[in-house]
């Protein structure tokens, strides 16, 4: 698959002399544009497109606009966009998994009313003139290399393509993809939910939109419901647990590679007049470890806030797609993840935090009124705030160095958001379960103080 | 979200989600000796205790639980929960913010208690 983009800018402002010379510059890192594109002729302040291909997968694109007039070059300032991934499919070990799915269509429309896309059962809702169209497009694929890992990609770029009136349209896409395991096991289905966005309506100035998309990742078995909201990926190298950089552990209980990626990335650009869109790329796999087996199902929820050129949210939709659900028979993959950010306690991170509580306890009087009526209440104090934590750890190592923080002495505990607080340990708590002897839980209790 | 917001004052919290109100008096009691049955009287109201719960959707989570904490301060403000019910005048007391990570970091859920007074 080609990974491929248009490019866009405008000339804003010529300073009275038409610009001789026109193009971007882009390149994979910030700053720095090896790839060049120029025309040549005589250009006011217009916008101007170019299409670049042969893109890199998965790579952030950095990219600016230029114009030349006799006052020399004029740069516009910095953009970037996401590529999507195309990585190519591998299998851990022996059988063979397929993941096959694909859907698209095309849109036009005819002046005015409501139109439907026939071959996909997307309506789109014109509200005024102007002439959208709308692509969509979802593939999906998982190879089986026999040995190795295997994984799957998704991809779901929308166009949305403004004439200069005004574009109204919304698009809900339907998706089903299934998803089988040849000899060794069937594998479920990613069934059909509803996944809407809107976007539209560049006039004039447009929307610049921001979407966010979280992925809720529930395992079937005996572990953790879990939130991961990033666009990350890494490998296993066979068996055993790893844990890449960004803190992401992977337990791997059996034999065989186990793999996991997420990754979305979504780029609105807004040329002004004329035309917008975004591209949605969503990768994810489960990893069918073939020998053993996997245990797993996700579920994606996906939130889009939709915001102006001033910040201001336009639109904001919470969409649920059902769970892809992966069955497996025996040992499983054990997925665990943390919140994102670190909860530090002095210097030390506090591994795989699930959960942070933070009291502020207010005490109240109440003063007696006679006759019996409403009494008077007054707030006498705050004892100061209590941070309940709750998160796990493998390492023994960890658990010893959380309980040397229980020394009586005052520490500063920094939150998440950057939010520090001065605080005494309480209580420290670890339990260990037989059915996860590894997997040491504990509990905090910080207490505020002065 | 309710249909309506909750409003504190001028502020209105964030994606109410669930609402508490416990009404109580104060009832004492005194016992009579040699009595089966002591007398009991009716000193005064206990003024409602309100909960609220909601979360908080914003990428400036610790700016809305920010102010959020401030306006537990003892002034007392009128408290609209916007569903027909009369306004009432409460002060904020205990708030509760927990994250989790099926919610996400940016995603706090909150628990409010206002306390109705004179």
């Amino acid at each position: 698959m080609t990974t491929h983009a248009t490019l866009n800018g405008t000339i804003t402002a010529t300073g009275g002399e038409n610009c001789t010379q026109r193009g971007f510059e882009w390149g994979y890192s910030t700053g720095s544009y090896p790839n060049s594109w120029t025309e040549s002729g005589s250009f006011g302040a217009v916008a101007f497109n170019h299409p670049v291909t042969g893109l890199t997968n998965a790579a952030t694109v950095f990219y600016r606009a230029k114009a030349y007039n006799s006052a020399g070059w004029g740069y516009g300032g910095e953009q970037s966009f996401k590529t999507w991934n195309t990585v190519a499919p591998t299998d851990s070990g022996a059988g063979a998994e397929t993941f096959s799915g694909q859907r698209s269509g095309a849109y036009t429309d005819e002046g005015s009313g409501v139109d439907a896309l026939a071959s996909t059962g997307i309506p789109v809702t014109e509200a005024a003139a102007g002439a959208e169209s709308l692509a969509i497009e979802t593939s999906f694929s998982i190879g089986d290399a026999v040995t190795g890992d295997d994984q799957g990609s998704c991809f779901k770029p929308v166009d949305l393509t403004d004439d200069g009136g005004a574009v109204d349209s919304v698009a809900e896409l339907s998706m089903e993809v299934t998803v089988s395991e040849a000899g060794v096991l069937t594998l479920e289905v990613c069934s059909a939910s509803d996944l809407s966005w809107i976007d539209m309506s560049d006039s004039a100035t447009g929307y610049d939109g921001t979407i966010t998309i979280e992925f809720t990742v529930t395992d079937s078995g005996t572990l953790d419901n879990e939130l991961v909201n990033l666009d990350r990926s890494f490998l296993d190298g066979g068996a055993g647990s790893e844990e890449t950089t960004f803190g992401i552990p992977v337990q791997d209980s059996g034999m065989g590679a186990d793999y996991w990626l997420v990754e979305a990335s979504f780029t609105i650009t807004d040329a002004g007049s004329g035309v917008d869109y975004w591209w949605a790329a969503q990768a994810f796999i489960d990893q069918s470890d073939s020998g053993v087996g996997v245990e797993s199902s996700l579920s994606f929820e996906v939130s889009f806030t939709m915001t102006d050129a001033n910040g201001s949210v336009i639109e904001a939709i919470d969409a649920m797609l059902s769970p892809l659900i992966m069955y497996d028979s025996a040992i499983g993959v054990e997925f665990a993840w943390r919140l994102k950010g670190s909860c530090l306690l002095d210097d030390f991170a506090l591994p795989h935090v699930l959960m942070i509580l933070i009291v502020d306890e207010a005490v109240m009087s109440d003063k007696k009124i006679h006759p019996p009526a409403l009494p008077k209440r007054k707030l006498i104090g705050k004892p100061g705030r209590v941070v309940e934590i709750e998160g796990w750890t493998r390492s023994q190592t960890d658990v010893d160095d959380l309980r040397a923080l229980d020394d009586g002495a005052a520490h500063i505990f920094i939150h998440p958001s950057g939010d520090t607080m001065k605080v005494l340990v309480r209580d420290f708590n670890v339990d260990r379960t037989a059915d996860e002897y590894n997997r040491r839980r504990y509990q905090m209790s910080l207490a505020e103080c002065s | 979200m309710f249909i309506g917001l909750v409003r504190f004052g001028e502020y209105a919290l964030q994606h109410a989600l669930v609402l508490g109100v416990q009404e109580s008096r104060v009832i004492m009691d005194h016992f009579i000796p040699s009595a089966n049955l002591g007398y009991r009287g009716d000193e005064t109201m206990g003024g409602r205790t309100i909960t609220i719960g909601g979360e908080i959707r914003d990428v400036d989570y610790a700016l809305r639980v920010e102010e959020l904490r401030r306006r537990a301060d003892d002034v007392a403000r009128s408290l609209d929960l916007e569903d027909g019910s009369a306004v009432i005048n409460a002060k904020l007391g205990t708030i509760e913010i927990t994250w989790t990570v099926d919610r996400g970091l940016t995603k706090p859920s909150y628990h409010a208690t206002f306390y109705e007074t004179r």
